[in-house]
C-alpha cells in the first residue's frame, strides 16, 4: 500500500469493506472547549470527556475538517466526508487524550454588550477547557479508493496550518495541530464456512433508534442496547447471524440474563443467583416458595441486563452515553436545531455468524447502526474464532438430566434426557421444532420485534419469545442416546428455531446448568 | 362470608395484569400514563363488584385479584372478560381457576440444595396466595402457544407505536390509536384546578417567568418498606384487606396534605403501597417533609416505613427515563433501609439533582463520587441543612467545584486537610463549622449527595425562584 502510494498509485481496495487506517495525533495549541459529552456541572461550558479523560468526539473533528475544506474551497473532497444525510467514505474514531484524568484549565469570561460596552447581568461565564498541550490520538479510516495525490493534498490541507475545533474559537480556544501518519492497509480476514464467534470493539459509541410512531420529544433520541442481526447482516455477508450483546471482554460472551436468574433486592452485588432448579422443583411438585434467600432472608428479584454464562457469571453494566449535537445554519452559523442522542459503548459487542460454503472476508473495521454520518457505530473487528460453546453441551445435558432423574421424578414414559435452553434472540417456534424436540417447561416472556419497511412505509410488528427466556426440551424419540441428540441440537443451532431465522430469529445457547 | 378455613376443597379464581409496566408506559404521553394507572384501578374496582355469597373477593388491587369460589359459575369469568376489554383493551391479563388440592395448606420440606425459603413460617394467607401465584406464573410464562401473528401497520400511533391510528381519535394535532385515546380520556377525568398532566405547568407554577430557559420537575416515588414481611405473617384475608385499606387511606391522606399548598401537581401512579408524585422543583423537599409527617402514624403504630426516590431534573428528559431514575433512587433508599443500621426503622430517601439531561450511574457504581446514595430521611435533612448553610456562607459553585476536585484527587485524610484550608481561605464559614463539615459531615459515601443538594439549593433555594 505504502509503495503504491509512493509510486503515485491509488489506495486499492480489496472489496467495499476494506479500509485504510491513518493514525492521527492532535495537539492542543490553545485550551480546547469541545462540548457534546459529559459536561462539567459547575461551569457553563466544558470540554467533552468520558470516564477516563478528555475526548474529541468524531463529529467535532469531522466538523473542523469540513470547515477547513470549505474555507479552502476544495469542495470535491467534501464527498469523501459525507454529511448528515449521506454517509461518507472517510471515518473518524474518537480522539482520546493520551493522559488520563480531567485537569481542567478553568477560565472566566465576560460577555460584553456591544451597544452599552458593559457586561449584562448573567453574562459571566465559567469555562473548563482541556488544557493547552493536551495530546489526543485516534484514527482516520478510508473506505474508498483515494488517489495518492488526493491523499497527499488532503494531508497538506489538514497539517500545513492549525485547525480550529470546538467552542470559543473567537476567544482563542480550540486551535489544534493535527499530524497524520502514513496510510496502513488493513487486510480483511478470510473465514471458511461454519459458525464463528465475532467480537466487535467499539471505537465510537453505537446508536440504533428503536422503531416507533414518533418520539415524544424529538430532541432526545433513544437507542437499543444490542446490535440486532439485521444490522450485522447488512455488513457481513453471512448466512445467518445472532444478536450481538454487550460484553466486557472478548473471552466472555454475554447474553441477556435468563429469566431464571435473580438478585438480592437490596444489595449492590451483581452476582446472579440461578434459581432454575428451585423454579422447576416448585412447578413440578406444586410447591410454592418465597423469593428470599434461605440463610439470610434477603428478598430476591428478577435480574435484568446482560451476563456471561461461565462459572462465575457477572452482570455487565451497560450505561448509556448521552451526547448533544447541534445543527448550525450554514450561513449565519446560529444553532438551528439541537438534540440529545443516547448511545452505548461497552468494551465489546459479541455474537455469532454462520458463514456459508463460499466463506467470507471479514473487514478489520466496520460501521453499524444509526447516525453513521456523525461518526457513531465505528467498530474494530477482532480476529474471529470458531464457535466452541457446543463442546460443553453433552456434559450440560447430562447434568440437567441427572437433576431431573434424582430430584423431580419425571414421568417414566419420556426420554431420560432433558435439555435446558436459553433463548438468545427473538424466537417464533413452529412445527419444525416438534419433529425432534418437545417443549416440556418454559419460562418465557413475550417481546415484539418492530421493523420499518422503507419501500412501503409500513412497519411490521412481530410477536416472539423474548431473548432471556428459558426452555426445557426433551427429545421426541425417547430411545435416542445422547450423542445424536446433541448432534440434532447442533443442527438446530445452525438452522435456528422456528420462523424468520434468516433475520436472526431463533438463536439459542444451552443454559449454563450448574 | 365464606368461612374458607372450614372448606375441604378450596376453589380459587385469580387474575394478574401482565407486565403492568408496559401497560402504563407504552405511551410516551404523560396523560396516557396517568390514565392507564387509573384504568387499572377501575378494572380492579369493577372486579370487586362481583363479590357475592358464592364467590368472595379476597382482594383486588394493583392489577391482581383473588376470589374464593363456593359455587362454580361462568359469571365471574364473563365479568372478567368484559371488564378486561372495557378497561385494559388488548393488554394481556392472565387468569386461573383451580382447586387447591392439598388444603388445609401444608408446606413442602425442600431438599437441602434449595436456595430459597419455604413457607413453613408464613401465615395461612400467604400459603394460599403463593400457591395461586405459582399457577399465575406458569400461565404467564407459557408464551409459545399464545404468540399472535405478525401485524403490518401503515400508520403507527405516534404515542405508543403499537397500533394503527384511529381516524376518530385525535390528540392535539395528531391522530392516535383507540387505546391511547381511551387512556387520555380517562386522565382528563381526573384533571382539575390543581391536578394537571402538563409538565410545563407544573414546572413553572412557582418560578418567576423567564427565570430559566429550561423547565425542571420535582419527582417523588414512594413505596412501603418490607411490607412483604408484614403480609407474610397474616393468617386471614381479612387482615390483608384491612392493612391494604389502611395503607391506601394513609397514603391518600399524606398526598392530600402534601399537595395542599401546591398550585399544580400530578400523581400519575398510585396503587398498593407505592405512589409517584410530580411537583414543582422548588417544593420537592417541602412535599417530602409533609409526607413524612403524615406517614409518621403508620411508622409509630404499625412500624411501617417508606422509601423515597427523590429527583429534580429537566423536563427535557423523556418520561420513561425520569421514571427509571426515581425507581433506581427508590431502590437505593431501600438498600439503605435494609443495610444501614442508622436507617433501620426510619423512612429512607435517595436524592439526585440533574441539571442537564446527562445521566449516568447511581450509587454503588464505579468512580469515586457516588450519586443518589440511599440514607435515612433524617440524614438527608441534615445534609440539606448543611448545603443551605454553605450557600448562605458564600460558598460558591466555583468553591464547591474546587472541593470536588480535591475530593477526587486526594486520599481521605489529605482531602480533610486540604478542604479545611481551602474553605478557610475562600469562604466566610467559621472554622468550627468547617472542621465539623470536613471531619464529620462529608464522607466518601455522601459527597455526591451533598454536591447535588448544594447545586439544587443554588438553583432553587430560598429567595431565588420563589415568587
Amino acid at each position: 500500500m505504502k509503495r503504491a502510494l509512493e509510486k503515485g498509485g491509488s489506495m486499492n481496495r480489496m472489496d467495499s469493506d476494506i479500509l485504510y487506517r491513518v493514525k492521527v495525533t492532535i495537539t492542543a495549541l490553545t485550551p480546547l472547549l469541545v462540548g457534546g459529552r459529559e459536561p462539567d456541572r459547575y461551569v457553563h461550558l466544558s470540554s467533552s470527556a468520558d470516564g477516563n479523560g478528555f475526548i474529541i468526539p468524531s463529529s467535532s473533528i469531522k466538523g473542523a475538517i469540513i470547515e477547513r475544506i470549505k474555507n479552502i474551497g476544495e469542495t470535491a473532497l467534501l464527498d469523501f466526508l459525507g454529511s448528515d444525510e449521506k454517509e461518507g467514505d472517510i471515518k473518524l474514531s474518537e480522539m482520546k487524550s493520551t493522559r488520563l484524568g480531567k485537569d481542567y484549565d478553568e477560565r472566566v469570561r465576560v460577555s460584553i454588550n456591544p451597544k452599552t460596552r458593559t457586561a449584562d447581568a448573567g453574562h459571566l461565564f465559567l469555562l473548563a477547557a482541556a488544557p493547552k498541550g493536551s495530546r489526543f490520538e485516534g484514527h482516520i479510516l478510508f473506505k474508498r479508493e483515494i488517489p495518492f495525490e488526493t491523499f497527499r493534498h488532503f494531508k497538506r490541507l489538514l497539517t500545513s496550518f492549525p485547525l480550529f475545533v470546538g467552542g470559543g474559537q473567537t476567544s482563542g480556544f480550540g486551535k489544534v495541530k493535527i499530524e497524520l501518519g502514513e496510510p496502513e492497509q488493513l487486510s480483511g480476514k478470510l473465514i471458511n464456512s461454519g459458525l464463528w464467534q465475532i467480537n466487535l470493539k467499539p471505537l465510537t459509541p453505537y446508536t440504533s433508534k428503536p422503531v416507533s410512531g414518533r418520539l415524544q420529544k424529538s430532541y432526545f433520541v433513544p437507542s437499543k442496547e444490542v446490535i440486532e442481526a439485521s444490522a450485522i447482516l447488512k455488513v457481513f455477508k453471512a448466512e445467518r447471524s445472532g444478536w450481538f450483546f454487550p460484553s466486557d471482554s472478548p473471552a466472555r460472551r454475554c447474553f441477556p440474563v435468563p429469566l431464571t436468574y435473580y438478585q438480592e433486592k437490596t444489595s449492590d452485588t451483581v452476582t446472579p443467583i440461578d434459581l432454575i432448579k428451585e423454579l422447576l422443583y416448585s412447578r413440578m411438585k406444586n410447591a410454592p416458595f418465597l423469593l428470599a434467600k434461605k440463610e439470610t432472608g434477603a428478598r430476591l428479584i428478577p435480574m435484568k441486563g446482560f451476563a456471561s454464562l461461565g462459572a462465575h457469571s457477572e452482570i455487565i453494566k451497560v450505561l448509556p452515553i448521552t451526547s448533544y449535537h447541534v445543527k448550525r445554519n450554514e450561513k449565519v452559523k446560529t444553532v438551528e436545531d439541537f438534540w440529545f442522542q443516547a448511545s452505548y459503548k461497552p468494551e465489546y459487542f459479541c455474537g455469532t455468524l454462520l458463514v456459508g460454503e463460499a466463506g467470507i472476508e471479514l473487514p478489520s473495521f466496520t460501521q453499524l447502526g444509526g447516525s453513521r454520518g456523525k461518526g457513531y457505530g465505528l467498530f474494530e473487528v477482532e480476529s474471529p474464532e470458531p464457535y466452541k460453546l457446543w463442546d460443553t453441551w453433552e456434559r450440560t445435558v447430562t447434568s440437567c438430566s441427572d437433576f431431573f432423574a434424582s430430584c423431580l421424578n419425571p414421568t417414566p414414559d419420556g426420554s431420560k434426557f432433558f435439555i435446558p435452553l436459553l433463548i438468545t434472540s427473538p424466537t417464533i417456534p413452529d412445527s419444525s421444532l416438534d419433529q425432534r424436540f418437545k417443549l416440556v417447561q418454559e419460562f418465557s416472556k413475550r417481546t415484539v420485534v418492530r421493523r420499518y419497511l422503507p419501500d412501503t412505509g409500513q412497519t411490521t410488528l412481530v410477536p416472539a419469545v423474548s431473548p432471556g427466556s428459558v426452555w426445557i426440551l426433551q427429545p421426541v424419540d425417547d430411545s435416542l442416546p445422547l450423542a445424536p441428540i446433541v448432534e440434532s441440537l447442533k443442527q438446530l443451532k445452525l438452522r435456528g428455531i422456528g420462523s424468520q431465522t434468516e433475520n436472526g430469529f431463533g438463536d439459542f445457547e444451552i443454559y449454563p446448568w450448574r | 362470608m365464606i368461612h374458607y378455613m372450614e372448606v375441604i376443597v378450596l376453589r380459587v379464581f385469580a387474575y394478574d395484569v401482565q407486565s403492568i409496566h408496559s401497560f402504563l408506559f407504552e405511551s410516551l404521553e404523560f396523560k396516557a400514563i396517568a390514565g392507564a394507572s387509573r384504568l387499572i384501578d377501575k378494572f380492579d374496582e369493577s372486579m370487586k363488584l362481583n363479590s357475592s355469597e358464592s364467590c368472595e373477593c379476597l382482594f383486588a388491587g394493583g392489577g391482581n385479584g383473588l376470589f374464593i369460589i363456593k359455587h362454580r359459575s361462568d359469571s365471574l369469568q364473563q365479568a372478567f372478560e368484559k371488564n378486561k376489554a372495557q378497561f385494559l383493551f388488548d393488554h394481556p391479563v392472565v387468569s386461573v381457576e383451580f382447586e387447591i388440592e392439598d388444603w388445609p395448606p401444608k408446606t413442602t420440606p425442600f431438599p437441602p440444595w434449595f436456595q430459597c425459603k419455604g413457607l413453613e413460617n408464613s401465615g395461612d394467607f400467604p400459603k394460599i396466595y403463593s400457591r395461586v401465584a405459582l399457577e399465575l406464573e406458569k400461565q404467564k410464562q407459557r408464551v409459545t402457544c399464545q404468540l399472535t401473528s405478525p401485524k403490518t401497520l401503515r400508520n403507527l400511533c405516534p404515542l405508543c407505536g403499537n397500533r394503527e391510528i384511529d381516524s376518530n381519535s385525535r390528540y392535539n394535532d395528531d391522530l392516535i390509536c383507540e387505546v391511547c385515546s381511551g387512556k387520555i380520556e380517562e386522565a382528563k377525568s381526573i384533571e382539575d384546578k390543581k391536578v394537571t398532566f402538563n409538565l410545563e405547568e407544573i414546572s413553572r407554577s412557582l418560578t418567576k417567568k423567564g427565570e430559566r430557559e429550561e423547565g425542571y420537575l420535582g419527582v417523588i416515588y414512594g413505596d412501603g418498606n418490607s411490607l412483604g414481611n408484614v403480609y407474610q405473617k397474616m393468617n386471614t384475608p381479612m387482615e390483608f384487606s384491612e392493612l391494604s385499606a389502611l395503607l391506601r387511606r394513609e397514603i391518600l391522606g399524606a398526598i392530600q396534605e402534601a399537595t395542599k399548598s401546591l398550585t399544580r401537581y400530578a400523581v400519575p401512579l398510585l396503587g398498593g403501597d407505592d405512589f409517584l408524585m410530580i411537583v414543582p422543583p422548588e417544593r420537592v423537599f417541602y412535599v417530602l417533609h409533609a409526607l413524612e409527617k403524615k406517614l409518621s402514624r403508620l411508622q409509630a403504630e404499625r412500624k411501617i416505613t417508606f422509601s423515597f426516590g427523590l429527583a429534580v431534573l429537566p423536563t427535557t428528559i423523556p418520561l420513561k427515563f425520569i421514571f427509571q431514575i426515581v425507581e433506581d433512587l427508590q431502590d437505593e433508599a431501600k438498600k439503605a433501609n435494609k443495610s444501614d443500621p442508622k436507617a433501620h426503622g426510619e423512612h429512607c430517601a435517595a436524592f439526585r439533582y440533574l441539571d442537564t439531561p446527562f445521566f449516568g450511574a447511581m450509587g454503588g457504581a464505579e468512580g469515586k463520587i457516588q450519586y443518589g446514595v440511599g440514607m435515612s430521611t433524617f440524614q438527608l435533612w441534615s445534609l440539606f441543612e448543611t448545603a443551605r448553610k454553605m450557600r448562605k456562607q458564600e460558598v460558591t459553585k466555583g468553591v464547591f467545584s474546587k472541593l470536588e476536585q480535591l475530593f477526587l484527587k486526594s486520599g481521605s485524610k489529605a482531602f480533610t486537610l486540604n478542604g479545611f484550608y481551602y474553605l478557610m481561605r475562600n469562604t466566610k464559614m467559621p472554622p468550627s463549622e468547617i472542621r465539623e463539615l470536613m471531619s464529620g459531615i462529608i464522607t466518601n459515601q455522601n459527597f455526591g449527595t451533598i454536591t447535588d443538594l448544594f447545586l439544587y439549593e443554588e438553583g432553587f433555594g430560598e429567595g431565588r425562584v420563589y415568587e
